[in-house]
């Protein structure tokens, strides 16, 4: 985890903004706003959709942001950063809660080699820290259900504190409380299962009950420190809100999907499985498989013991962290895109199991295959330094990874979403100005060049300094660049203008500038010796639609700058 | 005790956990027995066994039901429970000491990169080294306002720097001092909306004055090692406002001109020689 920290120090300044941070930095600052005016600035209670989110990420990202000498969204960056590394302290505390110390190294392992994970810390205001205060929230669960049908102070504490972590990231984070009740009920079913005395299973849900209303005050408490707008209405508001996120149904859109192309609301049912196979490492994919025989395997042996009553009370609840939120977004069709991007939270989870998987599968091949532990332990933290090998490759857009499962970048081309969230622009940005300054130094020193793309303009004029100018909306002038990134195809527009900077990865594109001069003022024959001369990335006909004739031939779209994507 | 491997410093709350667990096992062992009468017994020996060990823990009620021997169990275990953990506080003093002192190095060795970072970052970590004198008028008459800043590079648009200043017709003047260890020649690149000028040890090196829309002029001079000033002038006279000076002292493309180069003049400099102070100080 220190080498973790190093890498936040050493490479935050590298990252991109993503579409949602603008909107979660405002956001924050309305808060901190609410407090400083003594709640009388209320822009807090009605901003955007946000109102409907806790925003402590939000807060201590924006105060974190005035207290340090650096630009706003480098700040804001670190800080994710440092909210990231917390969350690989919490996947040890996980992994070690489940299975000890060495599966608490193991799972921290997993995860810091996760390249979607650490991809997200540095500029994913929402999904990163709910990740975060789910895990640890689950891992103070699972120490809780450990200790049942005792829990002490202490252990009321943490979880209510974990749990309003959670929540007061995403209300999404009550499902920890569920959890808890859950829990709370299989235990006082198992006792009666194995004493047949009603009276005292009924005697323990009592007394776990209490625990239970304690934590869900403590949680409901922290989680509305930094939400203004469910402070006025404390009971109902944040159940109002529980109901608009689980009917969310904004950012209508087609994406590829495969072969096919879905539209954001009426998604196959595989979507998530198939993002979760492409998009984690191999080894966290086949230990969280290992740990899922092997769970089952203990909760079978486990059944019929009454001395592990604790054991299989935890087993439920880790499987209900992990297994119900993928299974309830399935059967109710929820509204989803970005790839796993929204369950990124299981992500640690998977990783705790993973690293608990290891241990075991370790302790086995130990003891009767007879494989030396140092040996296993080599070949473990050898695939783990080979994923931070492709992560650098990656670097910064590590999230945009895919397994080889997938056929990496290359093979999702098209296919599957990659930099949904705009991360490349600032590469973009960057290569561009250093092109300009090689190939045109004497434009650079005297004039501006005008710019559009598939970027919201605010966050564009965050990139840009005087050598590049934004085209806005209405301006008539014609651009000189066009950036386009793969989300909506944005990178087809303009195709017979020539590629004149590429940020790609592995070989696969992730934006693409186009020289908008050169064919400008150009006649037919020098337009057409202009055409960028790669071959086309396949189309990937819409439902009811033939395939083009001639993929050459037309651009599928005119639009050009000024286009600000939702998100 | 779920974790052996755990170092000894962790045993005074292993051992605690443990006695919890015994705690709540002696109560589900009598909730769990099938009679009363074997739960009594139970309890019975355990509470003989305490008294035996000198804990003093009270008699059972008669006739207790099975609620009443349950809180009873409990009461026992949290007697014995308190009594372990007096008599075992001497030990626990010394490992718990040792556990405190282990968090502060953890602590420590978490903190270190942040350290590092301060230490070998301070410029970063400083206020800006531009010092910008803003002025009510386009001729840079009027009180000015005094603040510092990490680098030229204002986008105002049609809004004033200050709520107290006019949107347009006002002013600014930045000054820095740039150390430079060899001899170099950079470039400079001044683009602004409306006028703007740069000024090298009192050399006019670029010239952007006048009112126009948002446009771009350079200029380059030969440095000799040591201490300069660096000036640059702008005024707005209307519409959009902004202004920007980037440079580049390597051949690398024209960025923010590096804060580890530059020194703060001070916020009152002498108007003959700015950078005095600093040229002073970097003698020494």
């Amino acid at each position: 985890m220190v080498v973790a920290v190093f890498v936040a120090f050493a490479t935050f300044r590298d990252y991109g903004i993503t579409w949602d941070e603008s909107w979660h930095h405002t956001y924050g600052n309305y808060i901190l706003e609410w407090f400083r005016t003594g709640f009388r600035d209320r822009s807090a209670l009605s901003y955007r959709g946000d109102y409907l989110y806790g925003g402590a990420f939000d807060a201590l990202a924006a105060l974190f942001a005035r207290s340090v000498p650096l630009p706003w969204f480098d700040a804001v960056h670190l800080f994710g950063a440092l909210v990231g590394v917390l969350g690989l302290a919490a996947t040890w505390h996980l992994g070690r809660t489940l299975g000890g110390p060495a599966a608490g190294f193991c799972a921290t392992a997993l995860l810091s080699a996760c390249s979607v994970y650490h991809g997200h810390t540095f500029n994913n205001p929402k999904d990163v820290p709910f990740a975060v205060g789910y895990a640890l929230a689950v891992a103070e669960l699972v120490g809780a259900v450990r200790a049942f049908p005792r829990l002490d102070r202490r252990r009321i504490l943490h979880l209510g504190l974990a749990a309003g972590a959670a929540m007061s990231v995403r209300i999404g984070g009550m499902l920890i409380l569920c959890y808890l009740l859950a829990a709370v009920a299989i235990h006082a079913a198992l006792v009666y299962r194995h004493t047949r005395h009603l009276e005292v299973a009924e005697g323990i849900f009592v007394r776990l009950f209490k625990a239970f209303l304690a934590v869900w005050a403590l949680g409901w408490g922290v989680m509305l420190v930094f939400w203004p707008w469910a402070q006025l209405d404390p009971v109902r508001r944040p159940f109002f809100a529980l109901g608009r996120m689980t009917r969310f149904n904004l950012h209508v859109r087609k994406m590829p999907f495969g072969d096919a192309e879905i539209v954001t609301y009426d998604v196959p049912w595989d979507y998530l499985p198939r993002y979760f196979l492409f998009k984690l490492p191999e080894l966290l994919l086949v230990l969280a498989v290992v740990g899922a025989v092997l769970g089952v395997r203990k909760v079978m042996r486990a059944w019929n013991d009454p001395a592990r009553i604790r054991e299989l009370t935890a087993a439920a609840v880790v499987v209900l962290a992990i297994g119900f939120p993928p299974i309830w977004a399935i059967a109710v069709r929820s509204t989803l895109y970005d790839g796993l991007r929204h369950f990124l939270f299981l992500v640690p989870m998977l990783a705790g199991v993973g690293g608990w998987a290891a241990v075991e599968l370790a302790r086995r091949l130990g003891t009767a295959g007879g494989i030396p532990v140092p040996v296993l332990l080599v070949v473990f933290l050898s695939w783990c330094a080979r994923e931070v090998a492709v992560m650098r490759t990656l670097h910064p857009h590590e999230y945009v990874y895919f397994n080889r499962i997938a056929g990496g970048l290359p093979g999702v081309l098209e296919r599957y979403d990659t930099d949904y969230y705009g991360n490349g622009y600032r590469e973009a940005f960057d290569a561009l100005r250093d092109k300009l300054w090689r190939t045109d130094r004497e434009g650079y020193l005297s004039r501006t060049y005008k710019v559009g793309g598939c970027i919201p303009a605010f966050i564009a004029r965050e990139y840009l300094r005087s050598v590049l100018v934004w085209r806005e909306r209405g301006d008539k002038a014609p651009l000189d660049f066009f950036l386009g990134y793969q989300r909506n195809r944005c990178f087809e527009r303009h195709r017979h203008r020539p590629v004149f900077v590429e940020v790609a990865r592995q070989g696969t594109p992730i934006v693409l500038v186009r020289d908008m001069r050169r064919v400008r003022n150009a006649n037919p024959e020098e337009r057409k010796a202009g055409r960028d001369p790669r071959p086309r990335p396949r189309i990937v006909p819409r439902r009811g639609e033939a395939p083009a004739p001639d993929a050459t031939a037309v651009p599928r779209d005119g639009k050009a700058a000024g286009l600000s994507p939702r998100e | 005790m779920t974790d052996p491997p755990a170092p000894s410093s962790d045993a005074p709350s292993s051992l605690d956990r443990a006695w919890d667990e015994l705690a709540a096992a002696d109560a589900i062992l009598v909730c769990a027995t099938a009679s009363a009468e074997r739960a009594r017994g139970h309890l019975e020996a355990a509470r003989e066994a305490a008294l035996a060990d000198g804990i003093d823990v009270p008699a059972l009620p008669a006739d207790a039901d099975r609620r009443a021997l349950i809180a009873a169990a409990r009461e026992l275990a949290e007697r014995i429970e308190a009594e372990r953990r007096r008599r075992l506080g001497p030990a626990l003093v010394g490992l718990r000491r040792r556990r405190v002192l282990r968090r502060i190095a953890v602590f420590l060795a978490w903190s270190s990169p942040i350290l590092a970072y301060a230490v070998l970052r301070p410029f970063t970590w400083r206020e800006g080294p531009w010092r910008g004198a803003f002025y009510p008028a386009k001729n840079f008459e009027g009180e000015p306002k005094v603040r510092r800043y990490s680098d030229v590079a204002f986008k105002w648009k049609e809004a004033a720097p200050f709520k107290t200043f006019p949107e347009d017709g006002f002013s600014a003047r930045f000054d820095t001092c740039v150390v430079l260890d060899e001899e170099v020649e950079p470039v400079f690149r001044l683009s602004s909306d409306d006028g703007s000028r740069l000024f090298v040890d009192g050399l006019l090196v670029v010239d952007n004055w006048g009112s126009h829309p948002l446009r771009v002029r350079s200029g380059s001079i030969a440095l000799e090692p040591g201490v300069h000033h660096l000036r640059v002038e702008y005024f707005e006279h209307t519409g959009p406002a902004e202004v920007e000076l980037d440079a580049s002292f390597d051949g690398d493309r024209p960025r923010a001109i590096p804060a580890r180069i530059l020194r703060y003049p001070g916020d009152e400099p002498d108007p003959e020689a700015p950078c005095a102070e600093v040229a002073a100080a970097s003698a020494d």
